[in-house]
């Protein structure tokens, strides 16, 4: 069989368990919430970095684009780029904005024209071979903007810049001619604005670009170089906003927008694990939340649970108390109201219980009392020496045959009632007993009444409580009988009713009065004369051992007789057992 | 006494309970951004000079920001100074780093460093130079060895196959520097048509004289230079005697003195290291190794063979001038 749990601890765990169920769900759907926010808040917020940074370098490069345009413009309205209004106009240009490294312009055959700052150029240099002098010579009329790359044009010196070409017309010597104008931008400035860019502590962005896929700026190009380090270039080709690269060990969403202006993509490239970092601490006050509530939870439910279980438990320290049979009331006040009642209930019961002992024990006490009376009325001294009295003067009259049918008589009458010690005899012997005291009787009032006995041999096996005839029987002959004139007669039957046995001894002596016959009933009457052991010992032994339903009942009438009845139970012989049983 | 014992367990519950409450609802943690997990690493370089360096350190910072490192670094003045740099190796042993990061002027010098870190449980990356006096986690750099061979190789290529050669090494190359001193060795051995015929060291500051020596006493057909000094003195030498191209230069590392020299046409080939990566690598290495990864015995880099055609490829545009000015 499972191990019986106490109450406590079922409602803690009942409790607890029910607790950690709702925060659990609460937690996941918070949990769930949260997560979604913060990272709608990371791309949005990566998005908008992006986008930033993205239109920044559009104007810086729209910048740059303006100038080019309007030294193209100056070159080509100058009626000779010789000129030196033409250098002064174009010095002028360059000076506001600190990040022109050079300008020049190249003939068709990749010629020097004119260049700014005047600086010779390397000798080794071979123009018609640089990319951006192709770039350009290949579509015309169109600038082209170049990747960063370092500058090879002057000795000593390698900047990093990016090259804005055009095929432009211009007139040398009063000629027009076809060329290139080249002119070179520090690519700090970009670098800067990509650098400063910060998406979370290890976030970064770089430069695409879209036509080739090459790497524009990145802040880690040498390790991309090296193929220590992989972007996913692919998927931020593809894609347009944000997404997430799964490709590497840590997930990071990718971020892209157009340079419009350049072909160029800015890539914002951002740490979930950092992106998500606030919904990190939201975790963590969200745990600590929990453990906070749970520990409240078990406090409580704890409380709660002892105060219901504690006075059940002084319930329990009280019966067990009862059991060792002290009857000391609980005290149930201060437990809530069930338990009140529980107490109340209990209360009632140990002193009822105590009550009913109590009872046991004066009843059992006068159950002794009146069976020692009804003893000593039998070797009551006054009925022995009337009945020795009788037998003298028979003796003296020589009639030995009843003296020795009186002398059997009272040695059979005490053998009778002092029985074997018990309580209960067979109704036989009963029935042998008030026989036998009927003889006496009828020696001794020289036949001034005679009897008859009218049995059922039916109830002869059954038990009855011993000494209940003979005493109805000397009432019946002191008072009914020897007043009387005539010769009397007493009956005596027995008879199984239903389950009970009954017993009526009849006479017609004098009879009682109604007000003596109601003062019998009430077992107030005193009687003046006899062995003393009135038929109120009998009523309340019968009553004592079989209950109230048992007992006398008188029928009388002036002149008329007595009737007595004396109803018991049937109860056969294994009863004896238990009523041996009871006599310890 | 039990029932007391229970109510002074309840009332601490019942604190813990507020004080977490308290932890949850309050807006800023008490313990905020002081990470301790924060991996504390340091570097212990060559020295302060020179654009290779500068180039370690510039990787190493990359690293710092991916990884969240807190990067501490010590180098000496010079390159020959080892007591001093195992001093200074000892004294950083004393902060406990998560890791160190070492490019070692000296092997022997530096048992007593490498068998106290191990003591300590403190994880040594070697990187530049390998260590084999004690225990190392990994090696970080160029097979140097390889390196010298692949120079030997290079100016076989560039004198046809015939050709007596000289070797310009650097006095306080230190471990590098013998190793690549023996590939240059061994590979001319093999090459059949070249002799070794000339074997020098220059220190600071005279390399250009040695150089001049060396050109004076041997007709040489070409020069292999071990490091960046003795290169840059023979291509001075070079350009002094007006020399260019006919004695071939095969040199090592990068500086802009030695592109120019390159383009200008006194040395033929670089053989250059990438110490952005080196540095990068030596504190991922490092990091991982405080996390107690296991890591492969050793990191080969590659060297890049720079000449005057493939000098300003956007490949190696990066690795040459890694900084935007």
């Amino acid at each position: 069989m499972m191990r019986r749990r106490s109450l406590q601890a079922n409602l803690s765990v009942a409790f607890a368990v029910f607790a950690v169920f709702m925060i659990a769900i609460v937690t996941l759907a918070l949990y769930g919430r949260f997560t979604e926010t913060a990272k709608a808040n990371a791309y949005r917020n990566s998005q908008q970095i992006v986008d930033q940074v993205s239109y920044n370098l559009e104007n810086y490069i729209q910048g740059i684009s303006d100038v080019f345009g309007m030294m193209d413009h100056v070159i080509g309205r100058s009626a000779s780029v010789e000129s030196p209004s033409l250098r002064e106009q174009l010095e002028a240009m360059m000076s506001t904005r600190a990040d022109i490294v050079s300008v020049a312009l190249f003939d068709s055959y990749g010629h020097l024209q004119l260049d700014l700052p005047n600086v010779s150029l390397k000798p080794s240099l071979r123009i018609a071979e640089e990319s951006w002098y192709e770039n350009a010579l290949g579509t015309p009329g169109h600038l082209k903007i170049s990747l960063p790359h370092v500058q090879n044009l002057y000795n000593r010196q390698y900047r990093w810049v990016v090259s804005l070409s055009k095929s432009i017309s211009f007139v040398k010597n009063g000629k027009p001619k076809d060329g290139v104008l080249l002119m070179d931008v520090n690519f700090n400035r970009i670098d800067e604005l990509s650098n400063r860019v910060s998406l979370g502590k290890k976030g970064y962005i770089y430069l695409l670009d879209e036509s080739a896929g090459n790497i524009v700026y990145h802040p880690q190009l040498q390790l991309i170089y090296a193929r220590l380090k992989q972007e996913n270039v692919e998927l931020a080709l593809s894609s347009f906003g944000s997404a997430i690269d799964r490709t590497g060990e840590e997930q990071k969403l990718i971020s892209v927008q157009s340079i419009g202006n350049v072909g160029w993509k800015v890539v914002g490239v951002s740490y979930l694990s950092e992106a998500l970092n606030t919904s990190a601490a939201l975790n963590r006050s969200m745990v600590q939340m929990i453990f906070a509530i749970l520990i409240i939870i078990a406090l409580l439910s704890g409380m709660l649970s002892r105060r219901i279980s504690r006075p059940i438990k002084r319930l329990e320290a009280t019966m067990r108390s009862v059991e060792r049979g002290e009857f000391v009331p609980v005290d149930g006040e201060d437990g809530p109201l069930e338990i009140k009642q529980l107490a109340n209930r209990f209360n009632i019961m140990i002193r009822t219980i105590k009550r009913l002992m109590e009872q046991i024990v004066a009843e059992q006490e006068s159950k002794r009392k009146h069976e020692l009376e009804a003893l000593q009325a039998q070797i009551n001294p006054h009925f022995l020496y009337n009945t020795l009295n009788t037998v003298v003067r028979m003796v003296g009259k020589n009639k030995n045959e009843e003296v020795v049918t009186t002398i059997t008589s009272l040695s059979k009458l005490f053998r009778i009632s002092i029985g074997k010690g018990k309580s209960l005899i067979r109704v036989s012997d009963e029935l042998e007993h008030a026989r036998h005291y009927l003889i006496i009787q009828q020696m001794r009032f020289k036949n001034k009444f005679d009897f008859s006995f009218d049995t059922e041999e039916e109830t002869f096996d059954y038990m009855t409580l011993k000494l209940i005839l003979q005493p109805i029987i000397e009432n019946s002959i002191l008072h009914g009988i020897e007043p009387s004139i005539d010769r009397a007669h007493i009956s005596v039957s027995s008879k199984k009713e239903g389950e009970a046995i009954v017993f009526r001894i009849e006479d017609n002596g004098v009879g009682m009065t109604e007000q003596r016959l109601n003062e019998v009933k009430a077992g107030v009457a005193s009687s003046v004369t006899g062995s003393g052991v009135g038929i109120r010992n009998v009523q309340e032994r019968i009553q004592l051992y079989f209950g109230h339903s048992y007992g006398l009942s008188f029928d009388s009438e002036l002149e008329v007789g007595t009737k007595v009845t004396v109803r018991i139970p049937a109860v056969l012989d294994e009863s004896r057992e238990r009523e041996g049983g009871d006599h310890e | 006494m039990n029932n007391k014992v229970g109510t002074a367990i309840r009332l601490g519950l019942a604190a813990a309970a507020f004080v977490l409450i308290y932890l949850a609802l309050s807006e800023e943690p008490p313990v905020p951004q002081a990470k301790p997990s924060e991996t504390g690493v340091q570097m212990i370089v060559r020295t302060v000079h020179g654009d290779y360096w500068k180039n370690v350190s510039l990787g190493a910072e990359a690293a710092v920001r991916e990884f969240g490192i807190s990067l501490n670094q010590v180098a000496t003045d010079s390159e020959g100074d080892v007591a001093r740099q195992v001093l200074q190796a000892m004294t950083a042993l004393e902060s406990n780093p998560d890791a160190v990061v070492l490019a070692a002027n000296d092997d022997e010098a530096f048992k007593p460093f490498l068998d106290e870190a191990e003591r300590r449980g403190i994880p040594v990356i070697a990187i530049d130079s390998r260590l084999t006096s004690g225990k190392t986690e990994t090696y970080i750099g160029i097979d140097n060895e390889a390196a010298g061979r692949e120079a030997v190789r290079q100016l076989n290529v560039l004198l046809g196959e015939r050709g007596r050669i000289g070797l310009l090494a650097y006095s306080e190359g230190g471990i590098n520097g013998r190793l690549r001193e023996d590939g240059v060795r061994f590979a001319a051995k093999q090459a059949a048509g070249l002799q070794l015929i000339a074997a020098r060291s220059c220190g600071e500051g005279d390399c250009e004289t040695v150089a001049g020596q060396m050109l004076e006493e041997y007709d040489l057909d070409g020069i292999v230079a071990l490091n960046t000094n003795a290169t840059v003195g023979a291509a001075d030498e070079l350009k002094r005697r007006g020399l260019r191209n006919r004695v071939k230069l095969v040199g090592f590392d990068s500086s802009p003195e030695l592109l120019e020299l390159l383009q200008e046409g006194y040395i033929q080939k670089l053989i250059v290291q990438n110490p952005f990566n080196m540095g990068y690598l030596g504190l991922q290495q490092a990091t991982f190794a405080a996390e107690g990864r296991r890591l492969p015995e050793r990191t080969e880099m590659e060297v890049a063979i720079i000449d005057k055609d493939n000098l300003f490829w956007l490949k190696n545009q990066k690795l040459l001038f890694p900084v935007v000015q």
